[in-house]
Formats: structure tokens, C-alpha cells, sequence
């Protein structure tokens, strides 16, 4: 099982971001989720331009979400309703107040989602799975690697099941009468389809003596790169939210 | 809390049905921005993951199913997903709250599955106003816009729409509640003779 989980996701380690281990990553990850809805004005320009620096150290699929159509029309869906009804809050419509309020209204929501956006971009870029399940772990959350690389793995054969399943139904009738009928059935076949394969996966993981119980050894976490980053980090938030 | 190989295995395959459904499902709902997409969406999720509570007899199984799913979509997607990441997440909480409150029964998975649901309409105030820095009047206001437009009716009829969104957000996590329990109670009756038959 381990060696299929590690033979997933984790080609998008890539070589840029070796030297910084998960606990930096995550240190990254709380950067932009936590500082843009504490900064503000000029505050979320640098806090924008930090989780720039973050997702391009991650490599091109760190900064691919900025390529992508859907995240500019996320973007303007939370930007352009409310620099649109900012405009009715104070001076009259068209006047210069008013167009500049509604300006930066929107320019500030689009700077926070563009943060966010980009912070978790870097981080689904340079943390593996393994990684990820062995952060999981160490939060408490004991098994937590291990069903994540399963559900990695099952991920297409799931998927099939659930297409398959669907298609047999369609093609018997079902879903044009009694359509919440048809639904149970379906659920049932895919339920009992994927109970089957969990059969298969806890056999496969049995015959390599593998037990959950058993305390197993973690990927390093952490090493002295990270504690560089969280250090610049720390310093680059106290001074972002100390300038006026 | 230590769960069994069996269990983490039961609990990944349910975390990457419910993964399936959101990456393949709410992609096409979302590319062609049909109405009522996050409940559509958030019943399927709670179809899932209440049947999987039914074959994982733990308290947190959903929970553990939810934080699967949203990693998986994470991974799958990128840094796109974030709002429906702790859309997930919510979820997963919220309808284990319920089944900690009281014991899995077809009512306690019905009203886990309505919590779940009409999270969905709450879900947009927390992203907005918490995370994007919109006030809570924007999201209000773009909520009953996209309502009226959907109901084909007068913007000022707030009302109205708030009752009808609420009620087919009650209907879809009912229904969705309600069909897990009886689908997994159908599958354990009828798995477990053959269960029993093989000893």
C-alpha cells in the first residue's frame, strides 16, 4: 500500500520546494489564509504580493491557478457585488467619491481571494500525499495518512463504479419513472461495489502485515529551512500589520 | 482514538466516493451554474457519507470522511477549491454533531442531512464576510438577487424567497438523509446472512 501511495501526487513535489519540508508549507498555507482578512488598503498589496512569492516558489502549478478562467470569475463574483453596492452607501452614483469607494472595495476583496487562492495553490503543489496524511497524524488525527492514500488510490476505480453503476440503471429505465426508486438502487450498487473493494484493500493490507494499530514511521516534518520560514513569515506579518 | 485497518479503509473509500461525486459531479454543475448546485452537491455528500456512518458504527467517522474529501479535492483541484473545502468540512461537522446528539436512527440521519444541506445557504456568509471582507448586506443582497432571478420574482419579495430556498434546502436533506439510512440499512441486511453463510 505504501508504495502505492507515495507513487501518486507526490510527482508534484517539485524540485524547487525540496528543501522546505510540510511544516513550512503549512506555515505558508496559514500565512495567506489568516492574514488577508486582517490586513487592509496598502496592507493587502504586500500580503498579495508575499503569497505571490510563496505560490512561485512552488513552481508553475503553484502560480497555474492565476492561468485559470474560473478563479478570475470567482474573483469577480465576490468583487463585483460589493464595489457595485458600495456605491450606494455614501455620494450620489458616477460621482468621483463614490466610483473611487466601489474602486477599492473591490480591488481589496479581489487582493484577499487572489491570497487565498494562491497560498493554497503553493501548498496542493508542494506537499505530497504522504505528506500531508503524516501532518494529519501528527495533529491527532491517527489513520488519517492511511485513508487518504487509500481514497488516492481508489480514487478512479470509485469513480468508474459510480459511472457504471449509473449507466446500468440509465439503461434499464430507471431515472425517467420513480427517479428517487432509481436513486436508492443506485446508491445500493454503488455502496455495495465500493464495500467490496474495501474488502479487497483490507485483504491486500493484511497478506503485507499491515496493521493501523501498529505505530509506524512518519516522513520528517520539519527541518531548519522551515524554521527560517516561519521566522521570516512571522516577521513579514507583524510588519505588514504595524504599517499605516 | 484508534480505528481498525478495516475501518480507515472503509473510511478512505467513502472519503473518494464522496470525492467522485464533488470533482466529477459539482464540476459540471458549477461549469454550467445550474440552480440549487451546492445542495444538489451537499445532499449527494450526505447520501455518501450517512451510509458510510452505517458501515463505520464510530463517533467522528464522518467527520474523518469529510477531512478525506476535502483533502482529496484539494489535491485534485488546487487552490480553486477553498470554499468548497470548508463547505466539506462544515458538513462532515454539522451532521456529526447531530449523531452525537442522538443515536443513528432514520430521524437522526434525516435531520443530520437537513443541518448539512442548509448549511449551504449559510456557507456563503462565512466565506464573504469572514474571508473575502464583504458585508454581510453584499451577501445578503446577492443571495436574494440570485433567488429572485432563479423564482422569477420581484427582488423585494425577500420573504418569499428566503421560505422557498429554505424549504428545498429542508426537502434535498431530508430526502438525502433518509435514503442513506434505508439504503444501508438495505445493504447490511442483506450482506450480513451472506456474511454470516461463509463462516
Amino acid at each position: 500500500m505504501k508504495g502505492g501511495v507515495d507513487r501518486q501526487p507526490t510527482a508534484l513535489q517539485s524540485a524547487q520546494v525540496r528543501a522546505v519540508l510540510p511544516v513550512g508549507h503549512l506555515a505558508c498555507l496559514l500565512f495567506c489564509l489568516v492574514m488577508p482578512p486582517l490586513a487592509s488598503g496598502w496592507q493587502l498589496a504586500a500580503v498579495a504580493a508575499v503569497s505571490l512569492v510563496i505560490a512561485a516558489h512552488a513552481g508553475w502549478r503553484g502560480v497555474a491557478v492565476l492561468a485559470d478562467w474560473r478563479s478570475w470569475a470567482l474573483v469577480a463574483a465576490l468583487a463585483v457585488p460589493a464595489a457595485v453596492l458600495a456605491t450606494r452607501g455614501g455620494a450620489p452614483a458616477g460621482a468621483e467619491p463614490a466610483a473611487r469607494e466601489a474602486l477599492e472595495t473591490g480591488a481589496q476583496i479581489a487582493l484577499r481571494v487572489l491570497s487565498m487562492l494562491l497560498g493554497l495553490s503553493a501548498f496542493a503543489a508542494s506537499v505530497s500525499v504522504a505528506g500531508l496524511g503524516a501532518l494529519m497524524e501528527r495533529a491527532g488525527l491517527r489513520g488519517l495518512g492511511f485513508a487518504l492514500g487509500v481514497a488516492v488510490n481508489a480514487l478512479p476505480t470509485v469513480a468508474e463504479k459510480v459511472s457504471n453503476g449509473y449507466h446500468a440503471i440509465r439503461l434499464r429505465g430507471g431515472f425517467q419513472k420513480r427517479r428517487l426508486e432509481a436513486l436508492r438502487l443506485w446508491l445500493v450498487a454503488v455502496v455495495v461495489a465500493t464495500l467490496r473493494h474495501a474488502d479487497d484493500v483490507v485483504s491486500a493490507a493484511e497478506a503485507r502485515a499491515f496493521s493501523a494499530d501498529r505505530p509506524r514511521r512518519l516522513p520528517t516534518l520539519a527541518s531548519w529551512p522551515d524554521l527560517v520560514v516561519i521566522v521570516l513569515l512571522v516577521g513579514a506579518a507583524v510588519s505588514i500589520l504595524l504599517y499605516r | 482514538m484508534r480505528w481498525s485497518t478495516r475501518e480507515l479503509v472503509t473510511i478512505g473509500l467513502f472519503g473518494a466516493l464522496w470525492g467522485s461525486v464533488e470533482i466529477g459531479l459539482g464540476g459540471i454543475l458549477h461549469a454550467f451554474r445550474l440552480p440549487f448546485s451546492g445542495a444538489a452537491l451537499a445532499g449527494c455528500g450526505m447520501l455518501v457519507a450517512l451510509s458510510g456512518r452505517v458501515f463505520v458504527d464510530r463517533r467522528g467517522a464522518i467527520i474523518f470522511i469529510g477531512v478525506v474529501t476535502a483533502l482529496l479535492k484539494m489535491l485534485s483541484v488546487g487552490g480553486l477549491v477553498f470554499r468548497p473545502m470548508l463547505g466539506i468540512l462544515a458538513e462532515s461537522l454539522l451532521a456529526e454533531a447531530v449523531l452525537l446528539a442522538a443515536p443513528p436512527s432514520r430521524g437522526a440521519f434525516t435531520v443530520a442531512g437537513i443541518v448539512a444541506v442548509l448549511w449551504t445557504l449559510i456557507h456563503p456568509f462565512l466565506t464573504g464576510v469572514l474571508l473575502a471582507g464583504q458585508t454581510f448586506f453584499t451577501v445578503a443582497t446577492t443571495l436574494l438577487q440570485s433567488g429572485a432571478r432563479l423564482l422569477r420574482v420581484d427582488s423585494h419579495a425577500g420573504m418569499v424567497i428566503v421560505v422557498v430556498l429554505v424549504a428545498v434546502h429542508l426537502a434535498v436533506g431530508g430526502i438525502a438523509g433518509s435514503l442513506a439510512w434505508s439504503a444501508a440499512r438495505t445493504i447490511r441486511e442483506r450482506l450480513e446472512p451472506a456474511e454470516g453463510g461463509d463462516r
